[in-house]
């Protein structure tokens, strides 16, 4: 009995580390497509994203999301210390990127989001399917666990 | 003078509103358990969302029948691109029927917006927006596409043919 609940122990201990809590920072049409990777059709908690914190000091990855001024650099900053350890950053769109639809000509002050915080995810496009979310998950994974995952394993083992 | 209605004692029982809650939750379940194929949600790395033929993914630059590149290096992309995010450096080629051709073509996809403009000032259909959608890359990989990544890379199968033919332009006197 005591080896069969270690056994769900180390099952449940491996599940959670699968599991990331996001703390979303998102504003424009990417904070959309944000929604649309969270709700039915690309639904990411199978992918192992779970539901949007309640405090930051909850969640392990921040997703950055649309443009940075100076007040929301000095927020995200604030933020990214009070997550738990080891951080993970997903900075999605061009805008928390490079700035670039707000950089040329007009303002001045926007600030790209691997100036401020080490960004671990990279997704460009403007603003990117939910499909490029997902994938970005994936990679979260498998930068996590390096070897097949369990998915992979599955799905070679069901050909 | 205003009357206020207060919620009648019926209403407090809230069982009633718990099950017709749970009814539809169920049969939703129900209904995705026994109908498979008909289930809302797209299970990413396996099934794939099939986009319409305007979908603009990632660039793809497209070669001629012998497997070169069809741009000439006429620089009018990097002129129209708004996020000013495309960087050519043409050269000169063996071929005097050829004016020029690019010895670098790279495209910064972090300052990219994917809006087309580059695909609608293409003169010689030299630069395509793809099918597939945006690639995420973990920090430390290489975010300017070049050349190889962008007219060769796996998913394009040796290069994807221009519809536009330099012998036909050539014959009409273009």
């Amino acid at each position: 009995m005591s080896y069969l609940t270690s056994r769900f122990e180390t099952l449940v201990m491996g599940l959670e580390k699968k599991l990331h809590v996001p703390w979303v920072l998102s504003e424009g049409c990417c904070s959309i497509e944000i929604q649309n990777a969270q709700l039915a059709t690309y639904d990411w908690q199978r992918l192992g994203m779970d539901d949007c914190a309640v405090e930051p000091s909850e969640a392990q990855v921040l997703i950055i999301a649309g443009w940075i001024n100076s007040t929301r650099a000095d927020e995200i900053k604030e933020i990214y210390s009070k997550l738990q350890k080891p951080a993970l950053v997903m900075a999605v769109g061009a805008c928390s990127l490079s700035g670039s639809p707000y950089k040329l000509g007009q303002t001045k002050n926007i600030i790209c989001a691997q100036d401020i915080v080490p960004v671990d995810i990279f997704i460009p496009g403007c603003p990117p399917r939910p499909e490029a979310l997902l994938s970005a998950v994936l990679e979260l994974q498998r930068k996590l666990s390096p070897g097949p995952s369990s998915r992979e394993v599955l799905s070679a083992a069901l050909k | 003078m205003s009357v206020v209605k207060r919620p009648s004692q019926k209403a407090k029982w809230y069982i009633p509103g718990i099950l017709t809650g749970l009814k539809i939750t169920m049969k939703h379940m129900l209904f995705n358990l026994t109908h498979r194929k008909e289930m809302m949600t797209i299970n990413y790395p396996e099934e794939k969302y099939q986009y319409s033929d305007r979908f603009k993914g990632n660039h793809i630059l497209t070669v001629k029948k012998d497997g070169s590149l069809r741009c000439t290096a006429c620089m009018l992309c990097a002129t129209y691109c708004p996020a000013e995010c495309i960087s050519i450096i043409a050269a000169e080629h063996d071929d005097p029927a050829v004016e020029k051709f690019p010895i670098s073509y790279e495209i910064d996809i972090l300052r990219c917006v994917f809006c087309g403009f580059c695909e609608e000032a293409c003169p010689v259909d030299a630069i395509r927006m793809g099918p597939e959608h945006q690639t995420a890359a973990i920090a430390g990989e290489r975010f300017i596409y070049d050349i190889t990544q962008l007219a060769y890379r796996p998913e394009n199968k040796g290069g994807v043919l221009s519809k536009v033919d330099d012998e036909e332009r050539h014959r009409r006197g273009l």
